[in-house]
């Protein structure tokens, strides 16, 4: 926590502290007696009385005497549990940088900079200050504000040369609802080079990079200095070789995820390792490797989002389990009166509408019971708890489609389906219209998109897995484990390329991928397809009867899940002439030319986001700027006179592959920053052209030039999705029912997705979303 | 499906965004499971987030699905206030031991919050990262996610910023009514130096403290030094009874290195009843308190007094015994001593990699140099001393420099003031009495004539452009050296432990700063008995770090010598 700067009392005892009596200075000459005389008696016990007593209980007894209850044990003492598990699982959300550390930022002193962290108590509508997002130093609106990225994070000085992922994007939404709330305000980001994460990150970063209320500027932040008087900040940093000074209202620390003490010892009882940051490592090689019985998620991992912790902690729950037992009994049951509807205005806020636009319902016939600021706080439960009485269901409008009914389902003892959420797309239109749809699917007692399908009929323990890649393997085998049949379909002739791949590049044991795959192979619980498609999917019953076509001729399968885990894609460039073999290469063909010992090019050229980030592919593939920087730290480790300079649109690496760029920098490799992409001279062929950030126009000639081509869902997505009818994102990418609460389900019952087909993801989380995926598909199987 | 009764147990540890959703899933496929959160509230930092992302759901509806999902679920059994105190695999399970610290408010509470209106204690609220106030009795976390009522005993700032956490309000305050006995009392609860650490401790509890809002920090170690200045007078009077260890156990433990670590694991293990030999390589005791930190700023009587405290405990010293390659831990295992603590320091000065410096005579790395002077070699070193680095090493280098009659001493430091590690106040010292500093500026090459130092060149330094990954680096000016006189140079870059003492197959895990690899939780090598911290561990640190890491080992050596 920040030192309690906001509220000045304390006023009550002046004295000043008392300086430490010192010899003279003439007296030190020639002699080691000692400096500091120490203070007389009446000094002390003067200082002494300086001290505040800092607050905390002082057993009074006042509440002790006021409390009917008679709940207060003063005396309770700390006690000892003992649990005995078949398994367990650390997580945890790591812990925030403590800006005291970076005296040059003030923010010790000055009340106007504040962490991130408590931006987001300001503006949480739960918090102290009621969402409003006020200056500390005098309680008005803030006009000018300015991020300040990185604190903490990417920098060796303080032990953590690391990025810490989530930051920036936190950075990106407050700057959002900054201006949300206040309307009129300037936002100024300093920042070393963004790096959004999730799918959508990259539209978003480009669109807020449009607005005319923010500024980004890459700088290096020298130190914030306040005027006492007024509370404003001066901000000073460096932008290329100036220094300019700028001065806010607000400056905001964006501050990064620091790892725990215990995070070691954790990492003892399951066999892994830590790395030099503290953090238990994800190498692709540890993820292979773990056993049921230990399981690490979220950020002791390393810094992790909302989204990855929560599909690491979908997998590390399957890893800490086997087989499936018993659901736990909770009565719940429908009533046949007619379904109730509430309304959350905390939602209709979010989907531009408010409770008036309910009001239609009521001519409907659907009277709405209320609406609550927070439905799923206390107050809304206790409502809807009160009058759900014979209902038989519950239609909530204005949340979010996908998250809270099977929360509220069992709040309020209702059976799986009997609960329908209208969120943003759905009240869309009329939401008069929408609601007493949505009352009528309940009364007439069809099923929602949750009502397992052809109640009655045996679910098959088989599950179909699309896909032969990293997620599809890291599903298979886990499945297998948890005692699911596995039928896997691969369309090449071969299996697990990718994994070994990602073995290699992590530096991990080939042999352990390998063993990993033949184990899934030799396993009589598990059928491999090669060279094989899906034809089409339909229902039998509680299953799906899923069409495979392959050279072994034709097949249906019955089975209880089909998981879809096609992987990406890699782009073809049509604007580069790029060959396997040429002098324009991609970095799979420069990494096995390195890796073979290759030291033949002088002057390589890498060009990043070769059809990335642009207007047909509008996201970051995650994965590229990792592995041009890996490539070309192995290639000069070969040619250590290799010329590298790696054109790009900003470096993306993510945790501990900040690393990389570190070393590549140290390296001496070069750097330029683009905004249109670089052309080769036709003639030449290995002449680059390109118009450096800084609007210098470069002609740069090499011998070799490397692509880093965009990964992508693929191509074969959109067939994919019409012959299962899931639908795709407006990215392109499989849809989830909900991104954070069930991201491997698809909106269609029974069939699922993972990995890179469902959003970009390097290999490591490729991993982590099989594992996952095997887990939620468990669940539904109940083997 | 299997027989439900047959439930997996599953423990989940940590209550954020992972935690929560880990707890879900393994509790909806069936497994009994229990959470355990070492805060007394679930939702970690997702709780205080309130955030809309542009997709997925704002953080709010995400905490209040996850905790009340959690709180609501029948297979899931949430523990807060726990921490995991140690997890041990046991035939086909796992053991996992916790602390529960007290709510004090027990399950009778209605939450009616009359409380709250009485209580006329106002600490900050954490929960709100300290932008209100709260009452001591209070309700953690929002009261609307299972937050529960307790009564913190919130701990002062300056105590928690304390490394062992000296219960520095009560002594303050004691010393405030003249209760100079019981003062010391308190001090010495977690600080067996407290004369050393009165004159020499860098004070991070008057960094935090809440008086320095208002004007100045309480002057917490100048406190300290007037107690335990009062103890000393009492003992040297006659006056003290030193405390009486538990009963002898007769067990015998080893110590190498009769530093602040090593003191304080003797004096810990002593208390408890253990038979703790120091084995000190030295002739004399403290390690870098008497070997490095010179006289000025801590008088040799004031260690030897503390010292002595301690073996009137009953712990011998054995001067001039350090391990060796011929006398190893396995001998000490051999001679009966049944757990070894190593606090053997970090001795090893760090080269500058400059041209030159191996080239010319009239080299002395800082902590040879304080050594040979604090061992009793007062002679001039040599006329014009030039000391490189920024630490509080530096800074003692160059003012024993000045002490021993040297006519110019220059201090070289590659960055500027702002970013020099040394204490302000010790920096100013040094200026004043005469120590010339250049900041920004970094040695380029020794000189040297007929094989001796005679000077050095320099070079100015400024930052740099931004680079590929946001940061300025140093780069010298062009042009802009320049030499200075000198017939001794002293490197103060940093130190590493030496352990060239051990034999070749040690079997310790070393890190690659030549330091002892050891769980932070207790101080345990991967050597079964044998714990180590200290500088020892973490590399060049402070005295009460020291201390810290003595307490954390001795505390776990006792429940090792504790097991049947
Ligand atoms: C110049 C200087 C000034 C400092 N100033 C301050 C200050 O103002 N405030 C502060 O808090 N900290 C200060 N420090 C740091 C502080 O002194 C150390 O962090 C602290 O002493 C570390 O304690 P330790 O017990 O781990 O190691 P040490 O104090 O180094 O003790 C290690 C002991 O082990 C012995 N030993 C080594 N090898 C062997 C062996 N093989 N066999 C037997 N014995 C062996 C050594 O002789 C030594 O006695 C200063 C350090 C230096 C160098
Ligand atoms: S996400 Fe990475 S780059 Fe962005 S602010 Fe955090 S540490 Fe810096
Ligand atoms: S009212 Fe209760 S909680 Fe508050 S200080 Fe008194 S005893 Fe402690
Ligand atoms: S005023 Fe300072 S010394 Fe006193 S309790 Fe508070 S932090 Fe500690």
């Amino acid at each position: 926590m920040k030192k309690p700067k906001y509220i000045s009392e304390f006023r009550d005892i002046p004295t000043p502290r008392h300086k430490m009596p010192e010899l003279e200075l003439d007296e030190r000459q020639g002699n080691f007696n000692e400096v500091e005389l120490g203070l007389k008696e009446e000094a002390v016990l003067a200082e002494a009385a300086r001290c505040l007593s800092c607050r905390r209980c002082i057993g009074c007894g006042l509440c002790l005497a006021e409390c009917d209850q008679e709940a207060i044990v003063y005396d309770e003492k700390v006690s000892s549990v003992t649990l005995e598990a078949d398994a367990v699982v650390f997580t945890s959300d790591g812990q925030v940088f403590n800006p005291d550390r970076k005296e040059e930022l003030a923010y010790c002193d000055a009340a106007n900079v504040i962490t991130s962290i408590e931006f987001e108590r300001m503006v949480s509508p739960a918090g102290p200050f009621g969402g409003y997002l006020l200056k500390p130093f005098d309680g008005d609106v803030p006009r000018t504000i300015a991020f300040i990225q990185c604190v903490g994070s990417r920098e060796e000085a303080i032990g953590a040369d690391y990025c810490s992922t989530v930051c920036c994007s936190r950075t990106f939404s407050q700057a959002r609802q900054a201006r949300d709330l206040l309307g009129d305000v300037k936002v100024t980001v300093l920042h070393r080079g963004l790096r959004p994460i999730g799918k959508l990150g990259e539209k978003d970063l480009v669109a807020l990079k449009e607005a005319d209320w923010t500024e980004f500027t890459e700088a290096a932040v020298i130190g914030v200095e306040e005027d006492p008087a007024s509370g404003k900040l001066t901000v000073t940093y460096a932008a290329g070789e100036d220094e300019t000074s700028d001065t806010f209202d607000l400056v905001v620390l964006a501050v990064g995820v620091q790892s725990m003490r215990d995070f070691k010892r954790h990492a003892r009882v399951g066999g892994a390792q830590t790395n030099k940051f503290g953090f238990i490592s994800r190498n692709i090689g540890d993820l292979m490797a773990r056993q049921a019985g230990v399981a690490f998620a979220g950020s002791i991992t390393g810094p992790r989002s909302d989204e990855d912790a929560v599909v690491d902690a979908i997998a590390a729950a399957s890893w800490s389990l086997e087989g499936v037992s018993e659901p736990w009994p909770e009565g719940r049951e429908a009533g046949k009166g007619k379904p109730l509807v509430f309304a959350c205005k905390y939602g209709l806020d979010l989907a531009g509408k408010d409770a008036s636009a309910l009001a239609g319902m009521d001519g409907n016939g659907a009277g709405a019971e209320g609406t609550y600021p927070f439905l799923c706080y206390k107050e809304g439960r206790a409502a809807i708890s009160s009058s759900i009485g014979e209902a038989s269901g519950l239609v909530i409008a204005g949340c979010h489609r996908g998250s809270h009914e099977d929360l509220f389902e069992r709040l309020f003892g209702l059976p799986p389906g009997r609960v329908a959420i209208l969120g943003k797309d759905e009240l869309e239109g009329d939401p008069g219209e929408a609601v007493s749809s949505a009352i009528e699917t309940l009364s007439s007692g069809s099923a929602s998109a949750d009502t397992p399908v052809g109640e009655g009929t045996a679910r098959s323990s088989t599950v179909v897995v699309l896909g032969g890649g990293t997620s599809g393997l890291a599903a298979a085998g886990e499945l297998v484990r948890r005692g699911a049949d596995v039928v896997l379909i691969e369309k090449s002739a071969g299996l697990g390329k990718t994994l070994i791949d990602a073995a290699i590049d992590a530096g991990a044991d080939v042999d352990k991928a390998e063993g990993f795959i033949e184990s899934i192979r030799k396993s009589d619980k598990a059928t491999i397809l090669l060279s094989s498609t899906l034809e089409a999917v339909d229902r039998t019953g509680a299953n799906l009867a899923v069409k495979v076509s392959g050279s072994a001729g034709e097949k249906v399968i019955e089975a209880g899940a089909l998981l879809l885990a096609t992987g990406a894609e890699l782009y073809a460039p049509d604007e580069y002439p790029y060959s396997t073999a040429g002098t324009v290469i991609g970095q799979a063909e420069f990494r096995s030319r390195a890796m073979g010992g290759d030291k033949s090019s002088n002057t390589i050229i890498m060009i990043q986001c070769v059809g990335a980030r642009n207007a047909e592919h509008p996201y970051c593939s995650i994965y590229c700027c990792k592995q041009a920087l890996s490539n070309a730290i192995l290639y000069r480790s070969n040619n250590p006179e290799a010329d590298i300079t790696i054109l790009h649109k900003g470096i993306r690496v993510y945790g501990f592959d900040e690393e990389l760029l570190t070393g590549a920098v140290e390296q001496g490799i070069k750097f330029v920053e683009f905004d249109d992409p670089p052309e080769l001279e036709a003639e030449a062929g290995v002449v680059v052209k390109v118009r450096s950030r800084d609007g210098e126009d470069l002609k740069l000639s090499a011998d070799l030039v490397v692509l880093s081509l965009a990964h992508s869902h693929g191509k074969a997505q959109k067939g994919l999705a019409d012959l299962t009818g899931v639908a795709l994102d407006e990215l392109g990418f499989l849809m989830s029912r909900n991104t954070l609460s069930t991201p491997f389900a698809t909106p269609v019952e029974g069939i699922y997705a993972c990995g890179f087909a469902r959003r970009p993801v390097i290999a490591e989380d490729a991993f982590v979303e099989g594992v996952g995926a095997a887990g939620a598909i468990c669940a539904r199987l109940e083997i | 499906m299997s027989d439900p009764s047959a439930r997996r147990e599953v423990v989940v540890v940590g209550g954020g965004v992972s935690g929560l959703k880990a707890a879900i899933e393994a509790a909806d496929q069936g497994a009994s499971v229990t959470l355990v959160e070492e805060s007394p509230f679930l939702g970690d930092l997702l709780l205080k987030e309130g955030r809309i992302p542009p997709d997925g759901f704002p953080s709010l509806c995400l905490s209040s699905k996850l905790i009340n999902r959690v709180v609501h679920h029948p297979g899931i059994r949430v523990l807060t206030n726990s921490s995991v105190k140690r997890v041990s695999k046991t035939d086909g399970g796992i053991k996992v031991s916790l602390k529960r610290w007290p709510a004090r408010v027990n399950e009778a509470c209605n939450a009616c919050g009359e409380c709250l209106m009485v209580c006329p204690i106002k600490p900050y609220d954490r929960f709100n990262e300290g932008l209100m106030l709260r009452t001591a009795i209070d309700f953690a976390g929002p009261r609307d996610f299972g937050g529960i009522y307790n009564i913190e005993k919130e701990t002062p700032a300056c105590q928690e910023k304390c490394p062992v956490h000296i219960d520095i309000r009560k002594y303050v305050g004691l010393i405030a009514g003249g209760r100079y006995e019981e003062a010391i009392k308190v001090v010495r609860d977690k600080n067996p130096l407290p004369a050393v650490c009165g004159r020499i401790c860098p004070h991070p509890c008057e960094s935090v403290c809440n008086r320095g809002r208002q004007d100045e920090a309480v002057a917490i170690d100048a406190l300290k030094r007037f107690v335990s200045d009062y103890e000393i007078a009492q003992r040297q009077a006659g006056k003290f009874v030193p405390p009486k260890p538990k009963k002898d156990r007769k067990i015998k433990v080893a110590v190498v290195g009769a530093g602040p670590a090593g003191l304080t694991v003797a004096h810990d293990l002593a208390l408890e009843g253990f038979r703790p030999t120091i084995f000190e390589a030295e002739s004399v005791p403290g390690g870098m308190l008497h070997l490095g930190i010179p006289e000025y700023r801590l008088p040799r009587d004031i260690i030897m007094n503390d010292v002595a405290y301690i073996e009137d405990l009953g712990v011998e010293i054995k001067y001039n015994t350090p391990l060796t390659k011929k006398f190893t831990v396995d001998d000490l295992f051999k001679q009966g001593y049944k757990a070894i603590f190593m606090g053997v320091g970090a001795y090893e000065g760090l080269k500058m990699r400059v041209e030159g410096e191996d080239e010319y005579e009239g080299f002395l790395d800082c902590i040879k140099f304080l050594k040979r002077v604090n061992l009793g070699d007062k002679s001039k070193p040599g006329d014009k001393v030039i000391v490189i680095g920024g630490g509080n090493s530096a800074i003692d280098s160059a003012r024993t420099a000045i002490r021993l009659g040297c006519d110019e001493v220059t201090l070289l430091y590659r960055r500027s003031r702002k970013e020099m590690p040394a204490n302000s106040w010790e920096i100013d010292a040094a200026a004043e009495e005469g120590v010339k500093i250049h900041y920004l500026a970094a040695p380029v090459k020794i000189l040297g004539k007929q094989g001796k130092v005679v000077g050095m060149k320099c070079t100015r330094m400024r930052l740099g452009k931004l680079d590929a990954s946001g940061r300025r680096r140093p780069i010298p000016i062009e042009g802009s050296e320049f030499e200075v006189e000198a017939d001794l140079i002293v490197p103060a870059v940093s130190q590493r432990p030496d352990i060239s003492f051990l034999p070749e197959e040690h079997g310790f895990e070393i890190s690659r700063w030549n330091s002892f690899e050891v769980d932070t939780s207790t101080g345990a090598t991967n050597r079964p008995g044998i714990y180590s911290g200290g500088d020892a561990v973490t590399g060049p640190a402070t005295v009460i770090e020291a201390i810290q890491a003595g307490h954390i080992a001795a505390s776990a050596m006792k429940e090792y010598l504790s097991q049947p």
